[in-house]
């Protein structure tokens, strides 16, 4: 028997103790080893595809089963920007969820100010097996040492890399290597358009495009410092180095190597065009391996489709890539008993488990933060697998490392101009990130 | 003379008709379709039609219960905005000597003109405060709110333009208000009234934000709410998706044709009496 | 006239049902904006609220990209009055009229509608798609080659695109309020017209329009507090992009609260939102007087 400390009433302790089970009762007890509660009800928000959110529902009908006096209740929004609306919604409106999904970084920066969300750091450490059980570069979510934060306030839950996927078939006809530095993809790149094919095709539309080109660019030439310069305004975003980035995207619009029409073209039609043969090249994040799979392709059945490291700008930093933890889970604490906190931890612990994540990816194959064990017949997955294993710095959008939480949105935001019609230049995207963090000051 | 006019006028009427029948005809053809197809030309004939694109959007969204739900929420809006908002309008159009009337309008105007996002965190922690949230009978009175400044306004515009003198014969008929609302002015409130359901009646069918916010049970799910299931990661299945559009579109336009066929043979009827 | 006790009475009580509704949950949150516009707030409930005083009023009314949004939002207002109008009087005439077919008329201008912003929005951005869109293949059918381009994402056309595709959807809607008033002018009125000897033009113009100022008077309000607080279809077919360029003032609210967590700053656009939409309905509710006054 543990110890109480709280003053569960006597009635109550005298049931747990006579049913010799061990109450949830002690604040150091953070190994939560059979942990029982009496009656927590816990809100879980989840953003997940369908076949994930039935998996979810069905292992959580298992686990508010149990005997462990916690009742679990999902809510699930698959599309991104109706799922934050209503994140937003309930944390200003005192009902927020006790286990949420979000992707870290700087978009939580506001409530780890707020003191909302629970250092996970000391439950992992009474639990070394579950600590054990994530991939070391799936923790980057959890950490907020950078903004004056100790411990771990995140469970990895997806991880992820930017890849370069390419279309075999497409490049044996046109006699192209795939490219591994910059310079022999811009050399493809003018070999496909000379022949009349178009090398990629970017959905710009979505800013989050060029979001992610431009971190990519960024870690392949700089390093994985360059985050923390810039989020320490060391290296400024209208300072030669990110200029040149910029100047990189602008020189791939200009010779058309990314398309058309890009901000009409959103990232649904883009994946679209991949799959179709539309274009030689795509990159994306790992978790395309599954809608690849979905598509219906031919060249998915014919094997055609490749996937390797995006090209590397500066040799030194060729094994630097932008990925990490992608989606975590956060525990919210602000107007939330010490006994929901406990409860919450036991039911991340739940889905945090090899047979939980084995599998979700059997039904849904995505790269897990988990170490998991399941065999997949998706050979691009696989792929990726081995790709990501060997992957030596691991660093996610570069405004993830900001200090002010609206950088993510202003500088995507603003790198749409390279692909507008006038005032297209990198000095004029430079520019209008200044002018627009002026604005928040 | 009148042969040309009409044969113009019907040559325009049936080009606008073209125009706003197109979306149906891509949704339908959509439907039929995968997003490849969908990308490489909207008119396109679907190489296989893909009739489970519906059972796979049935399933998906739970269609039947979705639509049900949906129906449910836009007759239950519909009705309590037609009653709430004709009994204001009466008082705001026919009692309009009274002195706190004036200050009123003006409430009704700040509902007709307010954002709704800028209501959503208020609304939220009053619904977490009464036990709102996944309770249908809260999210009745929030769709019925939103509707009822907008039906209000028009329908006071509309009773503002009705002669009084109907009024006073039937007062001295001996007529009271509840009499004189229901069987003199309703009748010919019809046109407006039909109309403005008709709005509410799609409103409360396809509301999402609110809906969004409020429910979490996936059996309460209305149509819009349920339309979000076909994201996955990162991409859209969209011909699932425009399955479940026509799916869902079909009671909408059923009962539109039905109600306003009959609504309007009514206010025919009550404006050649008047 | 003397005020009986009764006509309170049936006043407070017939008013008093909507009143409450809407004070509760329309006005308590506009209080609530009010509020919250002179303080900052990340919008996390229990957390504190700072009073900044004017300084989110001043940061907007200072920002080109509010002006910019309030442009957009006025080339809405100007699309309603100088298109919308016109449009959908002259289908409430169509629908309204002796011709055959009204019904499935009435049905199909409707459609658009009936089947939603998002699916609408969706068409017409596939449409509008300057490579393989039916616009664009009409116009290299008319050899308008140069007339080509990336229409959505060039500023200030996008939001013509968006306002053009905003009448067409809500020409129906619009018509059916329109029609409403139309079908309440007594039969004989256009009889006796006739009889005057009016051609068809002039019955529009003497008969059908006097007797439909009130329609064109809710028409208009409605139509300015709609296109100062218009979101969906924007949103849906350009998100406010690329880069803000077409963001609506609604847009902006959404954005400054829900995506950069400035939930004070997002107050001070509401407010501001309702003090234009108050001023101009004010005007319009005064130029309607006026011309009442006249005819009368």
């Amino acid at each position: 028997m543990k110890k109480r400390i709280f003053s569960i009433a006597l009635a109550v302790a005298m049931t747990a103790s006579m049913a010799g089970a061990t109450v949830y009762a002690a604040e150091e007890d953070f190994a939560l080893t059979d942990a029982k509660f009496e009656d927590v009800n816990l809100k879980l928000y989840l953003q997940m595809n369908d076949t994930a959110n039935n998996y979810f529902q069905e292992k959580i009908d298992e686990f508010n089963a149990m005997d462990n006096g916690i009742t679990v209740e999902i809510t699930n929004i698959a599309t991104e920007s109706d799922y934050l609306d209503r994140l937003a919604a309930d944390l200003a409106g005192n009902d927020a969820p006790n286990v949420f999904l979000e992707y870290g970084g700087a978009r939580v920066i506001d409530y780890m100010d707020s003191d909302a969300l629970v250092n996970l750091q000391p439950y992992l450490e009474a639990d070394q097996d579950w600590y054990g059980g994530f991939q070391e570069s799936a923790w980057e979510p959890a950490h907020y040492e950078d903004y004056g934060y100790e411990g771990l306030y995140a469970i990895p839950f997806t991880n992820y890399q930017i890849l370069f996927f390419y279309n075999q078939e497409i490049l044996d006809a046109n006699g192209i290597a795939v490219p591994t530095t910059w310079d022999e993809l811009m050399a493809a790149c003018a070999t496909l358009k000379e022949k009349g094919v178009q090398p990629f095709i970017v959905g710009e539309k979505d800013d989050y495009r060029f979001g992610h080109l431009s971190t990519v660019l960024a870690l392949k030439k700089y390093g994985a410092d360059i985050a923390k310069q810039l989020g320490s305004r060391e290296v400024a975003y209208d300072g030669e180095e990110m200029l040149s980035i910029y100047a990189m995207i602008k020189e791939m619009i200009d010779n058309g190597y990314l398309g058309d029409n890009l901000l009409s073209t959103d990232a649904n039609q883009e994946n679209s065009a991949f799959t179709n043969g539309e274009c030689a090249f795509q990159f994306q994040g790992s978790w395309r391996a599954s809608s690849l799979a979905s598509s219906e392709s031919e060249y998915y059945a014919n094997k055609s489709f490749g996937v390797s490291r995006f090209p590397s700008v500066a040799e030194e930093y060729a094994d630097i890539d932008m990925g990490g933890g992608n989606e975590s889970f956060f525990v919210w604490k602000l107007g939330k008993t010490d006994e929901e906190v406990a409860a919450s931890i036991v039911l991340l612990k739940y889905i945090s488990t090899v047979d939980f994540c084995n599998g979700l990816q059997a039904v849904s194959p995505n790269t897990m933060a988990v170490k998991t064990s399941v065999e997949t017949d998706n050979y691009v997955l696989n792929d990726i697998m081995g790709i990501m294993a060997e992957t030596k710095g691991i660093v996610g959008d570069l405004q993830n490392y900001d200090t002010q939480s609206h950088m993510i949105n202003t500088v995507r935001s603003a790198l749409q101009k390279l692909a507008m019609t006038e005032d297209n230049t990198p000095e004029a995207v430079g520019a209008e990130i200044i002018n627009t963090m002026s604005m928040y000051e | 003379m009148n042969k040309v006019k009409n044969t113009v006028l019907y040559v325009f009427s049936f080009l606008w008709c073209a125009i706003t029948l197109l979306p149906l005809l891509i949704t339908v053809l959509a439907s039929f379709k995968n997003n490849d197809e969908i990308y490489s030309g909207l008119f396109s004939i679907p190489k296989t039609w893909r009739f489970s694109n519906f059972s796979n959007a049935a399933q998906t969204a739970d269609a039947l219960v979705s639509i049900g739900n949906s129906l449910l929420m836009a007759f239950c809006t519909t009705l309590m905005v037609t009653i709430i908002g004709m009994l204001a309008s009466y008082a705001l159009s026919r009692k309009s000597f009274l002195k706190f009337m004036k200050p009123l309008n003006l409430i009704f105007m700040v509902g007709v003109m307010v954002p709704v996002h800028c209501t959503i965190i208020p609304i939220n922690t009053i619904a977490t405060a009464v036990g709102g949230k996944d309770n249908y009978f809260f999210l009745l009175l929030v769709y019925t709110t939103f509707n009822l400044a907008q039906a209000i306004f028009l329908y006071t515009g509309f009773m503002d333009g009705i002669d009084r003198s109907m009024d006073e014969a039937a007062i001295i008929d001996g007529c009271g208000d509840i009499k004189l609302l229901t069987s003199v002015l309703l009748p010919i409130c019809k046109p407006i009234i039909a109309t403005e359901a008709i709005f509410v009646f799609i409103y409360g069918y396809s509301e999402l934000i609110f809906s969004l916010i409020l429910i979490s049970n996936e059996a309460k799910y209305t149509v819009s709410r349920a339309m979000l299931s076909f994201t996955g990661n990162h991409t859209i299945d969209l011909g699932p998706q425009f399955a479940f559009v026509v799916m869902a579109m079909i009671p909408t336009v059923v009962i539109y044709i039905l109600f306003h066929e009959k609504v309007e043979a009514g206010a025919l009827a009550g404006a050649v009496k008047g | 006239m003397k005020v009986k006790r009764k006509d309170y009475v049936i006043g407070i009580a017939f008013v008093l049902p909507a009143l409450i509704l809407i004070l509760c949950l329309i006005v308590y949150p506009v209080i609530n904006a009010l509020i919250l516009s002179f303080q900052t707030w990340k919008g996390i409930y229990g957390t504190p609220r700072t009073w900044v005083g004017l300084k989110n009023y001043t940061g907007i009314l200072s920002s080109e990209i509010f002006w910019k949004s309030m442009l957009n939002s006025f080339w809405f207002i100007v699309g309603g009055f100088g298109v919308l109008m016109p449009l959908s009087f002259g289908l409430a005439l169509l629908i309204t009229s002796k011709l055959k077919f009204t019904r499935f008329m009435k049905t199909s201008y409707f459609m658009p509608v009936i089947l939603g912003t998002t699916t609408v929005a969706l068409m017409w951005t596939y449409m509008l798609n300057p490579e393989w869109g039916a616009v664009a293949q009409l116009f290299k059918f008319l050899h308008l080659d140069g007339a080509i381009f990336d229409w959505l994402s060039t500023p200030t056309l996008n939001v013509w695109c968006v306002v053009l595709v905003n009448e067409w959807m809500y020409a129906g809607y619009n018509m059916l309020i329109f029609a409403a008033g139309l079908v309440a002018i007594p039969d004989e009125l256009h009889e006796a017209a006739i009889i005057d000897g009016c051609n068809g033009w002039q019955k529009i113009r003497f008969v059908t329009l006097p007797l439909c100022k009130n329609s064109f008077k809710i028409f208009s309000i409605l139509c300015v507090t709609g296109c100062l607080k218009v979101f969906d279809i924007v949103w849906a077919m350009t998100r406010g992009g690329p880069n803000n360029v077409s963001s609506t003032p609604a847009i902006m609210l959404y954005t400054q609260a829900f995506q950069y967590k400035l939930f004070g700053r997002s107050g001070a656009y509401s407010i501001i939102l309702l003090v234009f939409g108050l001023i101009l309905s004010v005007v319009m509710n005064r130029v309607f007087r006026q011309e009442s006054d006249l005819y009368s």
